[in-house]
């Protein structure tokens, strides 16, 4: 029987998962508190986004235990491990997560429109968070018609509009230049802190990562917690 | 070498007759050994060509079987936290504020961004100072 740290929201411990003779993660543990943003640092290849998957219950590890919120993941079934992704966890990742077919307001009311909201009042909430991610100019275009810095700010109003309590960001600034990079960091930091959501940012950008609280790194599937390694 | 005589870190361990004058031979004290695991641990404080003690850390440490790796991450460390400061007095100052941390984070990137090659050539350097 493991414990998690007093206060945490969510935590992995002794995690392992292999892939053929490849250890992607070979023992990690990972706590983090409402409200905090955590940079998961490392090389490619280290098991960094392993992690985030196991940790979003996306990606059954194969021993070691994930606690969200007093709950094991680990055990829950497929669905679930589902219901948690859509009703507390938000997503945002490098590329590719707008539905091209819908407008930019549609991607964004999506989630829940998919939990079940009323269109009206999924639409309305949907033009809140544009306008906090300053895209409510964009509500009626496509995703391919804006750029990748606007297209971004769209996805991570998306994440965000189910009021998810962690949101996983897997190197979001990852296909923008530095300026759209940082203004996106900015906007997603602040509207999480506003929302005491913890956010675990995947990232190998230091400049990205200068928006977190703390950082953890990853190397050979094995993490080390800077705050308390220093 | 007196000074460090001076402060205990090495000692005298002998003395070397040869053909030029005569050689004393020191070796490192305990205290000595703890001074130099306390400068290995201890990250550098983020400046401009940290580089060249950095790397007689990173050297010193795979020379001496530590793990230079931890030496790396404590240094990323140091520097992400001077970095956060930047960020903060950047998101919360004005257009002049963002301008002069931008230019202070993007040289403070410029070593992280050594220190991560670093990393990823530490094997290879391994081989290197164990010839």
């Amino acid at each position: 029987m493991t414990t998690s740290p007093p206060g945490s929201l969510l935590t992995a411990q002794g995690l392992r998962k292999t892939y053929g003779h490849t250890h992607a993660l070979d023992g990690a543990e990972f706590p983090i508190h409402p409200g905090e943003v955590v940079a998961v640092m490392g090389p490619s290849g280290s098991g960094k986004s392993t992690l985030l998957h196991c940790l979003a219950g996306i990606l059954p590890p194969d021993s070691g235990s994930i606690t969200y919120n007093g709950r094991e993941v680990t055990t829950m079934s497929d669905a679930q491990r589902s219901t948690l992704r859509r009703s507390e966890f938000g997503f945002v990742f490098q590329f590719g997560q707008l539905v091209p077919e819908l407008t930019c307001a549609e991607n964004v009311a999506l989630p829940l429109r998919l939990n079940g909201t009323s269109r009206k009042e999924a639409e309305r909430a949907a033009l809140g968070w544009m306008e906090r991610l300053e895209v409510d100019d964009l509500k009626d275009k496509r995703p391919g018609e804006v750029s990748g810095g606007q297209g971004q700010r769209v996805a991570v109003a998306r994440a965000l509009v189910t009021g998810p309590r962690v949101l996983f960001a897997d190197e979001p600034t990852g296909a923008l230049d530095s300026y759209n990079g940082e203004r996106v960091m900015e906007l997603l930091t602040d509207a999480a802190r506003s929302t005491n959501a913890a956010v675990v940012l995947v990232t190998h950008e230091t400049r990205v990562a200068a928006y977190s609280d703390r950082e953890v790194v990853v190397r050979d599937g094995k993490s080390r917690d800077m705050e308390r390694a220093i | 070498m007196s000074r460090l005589l001076k402060n205990g870190l090495v000692e005298v361990d002998g003395i070397e007759a040869g053909g030029g004058p005569e050689r004393k031979r020191y070796a490192i004290t305990h205290a000595g050994i703890t001074d130099v695991e306390q400068w290995l641990a201890t990250p550098q404080e983020p400046e401009e060509y940290l580089q060249s003690a950095l790397y007689t850390k990173v050297v010193l440490a795979l020379l001496t079987h530590r793990d230079a790796a931890d030496i790396l991450d404590t240094q990323r460390s140091e520097h992400l936290r001077s970095m956060r400061i930047l960020t903060d007095r950047k998101r919360k100052g004005d257009l002049a504020d963002q301008l002069i941390c931008d230019h202070a984070l993007f040289h403070l990137e410029a070593d992280l961004r050594w220190l991560e090659l670093t990393a990823a050539r530490l094997d290879k350097l391994r081989e290197a100072v164990a010839r």
